[in-house]
């Protein structure tokens, strides 16, 4: 199976749609809300919100396949990779496109013409992916323009995606505002994990300690282990540290990226979070990236509605104290080993906490708290 | 009694005409509004308002000539571009619109219609007219309604262009529907046409029409449906109906997020309980799935200088036991630190524009939370 794990949609819906894991029920809700909005006066518009790697692409070639006999629906697709969408007219040339409307002057109510005598009274399925990304450059005007598009014609409905949730959806004097049904990409457990991999690369693979140890490593994003399957051997994935370091490798241009656009401050509170415990607190963290306490938790905030940082509360801990940790689990890695450090002592200590086969390694006292998150996590029993 | 059918959540699209459940009082409002000028009809986002009036020309439309169009854009020109494709789909104009090349300009003037170098040549140019006096006499003798939705935002766009023009905009849709006895006009917006024009007179001839929670049993109703769309097991049906209803305050977009929840948490039937930890999940959750945080991150672009002011009020009248007049008010405020104190007539000014905007309701001469949904997100996102 040649698995493309950056371009699903080069693969074949049908290829994709037999390695699906762990998205059957959300795959059937959306099935059945799509087909009663072509078969009805209901257009209830969708938002799959999941970072980068969840999923959402190949969700929705799969989702798209599955309603290819709906003779009540256009399909008009927005690409994830579409550039130059700086406007309303833009967007609706892009769908215009899509569906091959014929040649039409630039203007959008030109293009709003030619779409609505092109559906012929069936309803315009338009899938937008990185939404906010096509709404930032269509402006509030042009959010506006769409919105009352949709609700004068009655026959438009919308399925997007976003990597994080965004203010042109959630703040009330945004045209779109409360408009979607959001729906959430969850991680992989590590037994969806493990069937993924089997169904990618053979049962070999797929030992259940190395999965639940990579999974606690790595986490449950589909496009990670589709490129673990791609990558790795079953003896590098019984030692473990070759698959991290290859998965590390992998997303370097990706993060470095990410990193540098942002703020310097935010970018030190990530690193601190990259290279120190897990888990802080606000002041913990404006100690170890000097910064003031104030300062911090404003950065923090951006960071968390950036899908950077996650904020918990502990139970029977004082409940007005939040403990941040990086979303992605992958980042800490990356931060480790571009600052020098080896991988190896975490992920062999993780390798063996999830193997009730092989002896815990001793740690150094200063590698503890590093290390302790591991045990936040009940550790398997001898069978 | 009709029994209740399928109807899948729907978080915010368009909905179907005929799964508008309840708001039969508005909705015969708004109808018996036609036989005159036409209706205002307010109320605050998501109560179900844009589904009412496509319920409205859904059952006008075999009698009546009716159109329906959002005025929710930034682009006076667009909205009039659409104007004219929504002329073009109803047969009394499509003639005299494809003799024509027709251009249609909207600002503080009205919407005005100018038709130009009939197709057929040789006919004169014709001079510009009231968009909507000439389309009512070309639908005599039927009854011409013309909705137009979210039409704070045009009016606003047209006062950004030209100062005065918003209530300019209005007197001149008000004009045609005094003087053609076959026109009626529905103006409908969430955002309440006082942040556009200080003077609303130009409307005061318009029925007004507030959409709000629906009646308990229409919520039952609608939780009865959105447990058969969504195929959920319930422990108990008549204690799920409602506790939904009462969770939702009987609004019915929270009736569908609830709905929404119910499905995707899957497992055993729903219970009451469940309905309450998956509303109390909703109030404390920081990605705000039922868009609360709005009512308090808007204060600031609604009320300027007096956000904290009316942040303060919102808070006495949160933890009251009861509604709260205007002394009481007053007195609560007193232990709250202020810059400067507000006269009797100011607090009662901010108090109305509270219930204009949909916080606060009017009991005899108190007032509370419009909703208890809202005075609990409230108090959670104030920590009260």
């Amino acid at each position: 199976m040649r698995v493309r794990p950056f371009t699903p949609s080069r693969e074949g819906a049908a290829a994709l749609a037999a390695r699906t894991v762990g998205r059957d029920d959300l795959l059937a809700t959306l099935t059945r809300r799509l087909a009663g909005a072509a078969r009805s006066g209901n257009r209830p518009h969708t938002l799959l919100v999941g970072p980068r790697g969840s999923g959402k692409t190949h969700l929705i070639e799969v989702l798209l396949h599955r309603l290819r006999e709906e003779p009540g629906l256009v399909v008009a697709k927005v690409d994830e990779d579409a550039v130059g969408v700086a406007s309303y007219a833009d967007l609706l040339a892009e769908l215009g496109r899509s569906v091959e409307v014929g040649r039409v002057a630039g203007d959008a109510a030109s293009w709003e013409a030619a779409l609505a005598a092109s559906l012929g009274g069936r309803v315009l399925l338009a899938v937008i992916e990185n939404l906010a990304r096509v709404f930032d450059g269509m402006g509030t005007g042009g959010q506006r323009d769409l919105r009352s598009l949709v609700e004068t014609s009655g026959q438009v409905v919308i399925l997007a995606s976003t990597p994080q949730l965004f203010s042109g959806i959630g703040s009330r004097n945004e045209p779109w505002f409360g408009s979607f049904a959001v729906e959430h990409l969850d991680p992989l457990t590590v037994d969806e994990c493990a069937e993924l991999l089997g169904l990618l690369a053979g049962a070999g693979l797929a030992r259940p300690p190395r999965v639940a140890a990579l999974h606690h490593l790595v986490g449950g994003w589909p496009r990670l282990w589709a490129l673990v399957a791609a990558v790795a051997t079953p003896a590098d994935l019984d030692e473990l540290v070759p698959v991290v370091e290859a998965l590390v490798e992998q997303f370097v241009p990706s993060f470095q990226q990410r990193l540098w656009a942002l703020a310097p401050n935010e970018a030190r509170l990530v690193q601190a979070l990259g290279v120190g415990p897990p888990a802080a607190t606000v002041a913990e963290l404006a100690a170890a990236a000097g910064l003031t306490e104030r300062t911090a938790a404003t950065a923090l905030g951006r960071l968390a509605d950036g899908g950077w940082v996650r904020g918990d509360k502990r139970a029977g801990a004082d409940q007005r104290r939040t403990w941040y940790r990086l979303r992605e689990p992958l980042l800490r890695l990356h931060l480790q080993y571009r600052g020098g450090s080896s991988l190896q002592e975490a992920v062999g200590y993780v390798r063996a906490w999830f193997d009730p086969a092989l002896p815990l390694p001793a740690v150094a006292a200063d590698r503890e708290p590093e290390l302790a998150v591991v045990a936040l996590t009940e550790r398997p029993r001898p069978a | 009694m009709t029994a209740p059918w399928p109807i899948q959540a729907n978080l915010g699209g368009p909905v179907d005409p005929a799964d508008h459940v309840g708001h039969g009082d508005q909705f015969a409002q708004v109808v018996r509004s036609v036989g005159g000028v036409g209706a205002l009809v307010t109320g605050d986002r998501r109560m179900g308002k844009t589904s009412l009036l496509r319920k409205v020309e859904h059952v006008l439309s075999p009698e009546h000539v009716v159109l329906r169009i959002s005025a929710e854009t930034d682009d006076p020109e667009l909205f009039g571009r659409r104007l004219v494709d929504v002329l073009r789909g109803h047969g009394v104009f499509t003639e005299e619109l494809a003799r024509w090349s027709v251009e249609v300009d909207v600002g503080y003037r009205g919407v005005r219609i100018r038709r130009e170098g009939g197709v057929a040549g040789g006919e004169a140019p014709q001079g510009t007219d009231d968009l909507f006096r000439w389309a009512a006499e070309r639908a005599a003798p039927a009854k011409l309604v013309v909705i137009l939705d979210e039409i704070a935002v045009l009016a606003m766009a047209i006062e950004r262009r030209q100062a005065g023009g918003a209530v300019e905009f209005l007197r001149s849709l008000r004009r045609p529907r005094q003087e053609a006895v076959n026109l009626a006009m529905v103006l409908a917006g969430s955002v309440g046409l006082h942040h556009a024009v200080v003077d609303t007179t130009p409307v005061n001839d318009l029925q007004r029409v507030r959409v709000g929670p629906l009646a308990a049993a229409d919520a039952a109703f609608l939780a009865r449906c959105l447990l058969l769309g969504e195929n959920l097991a319930v422990s108990d049906d008549e204690a799920v109906v409602a506790a939904m209803a009462e969770a939702a305050d009987a609004v019915p977009y929270f009736l569908h997020h609830i709905a929404h929840a119910a499905q995707l948490r899957g497992g055993r039937p729903l219970s009451p309980a469940d309905v309450w930890a998956i509303r109390h999940a909703a109030l404390v959750d920081p990605d705000d799935p039922w868009n609360l945080r709005h009512y308090r991150d808007r204060l600031r672009d609604y009320y300027g200088p007096d956000a904290d002011l009316a942040a303060h009020v919102l808070d006495a009248v949160a933890v009251a036991d009861t509604p709260l007049d205007l002394s009481q008010l007053g007195s609560r405020l007193g232990a709250v630190e202020l810059d400067v104190r507000p006269s009797r007539s100011a607090l009662l000014a901010l108090v109305e524009r509270l219930e204009a905007d949909h916080y606060l309701a009017r009991t005899g001469p108190a007032d509370t939370f419009a909703t208890r949904l809202v005075r609990d997100a409230w108090r959670a996102m104030r920590r009260l």
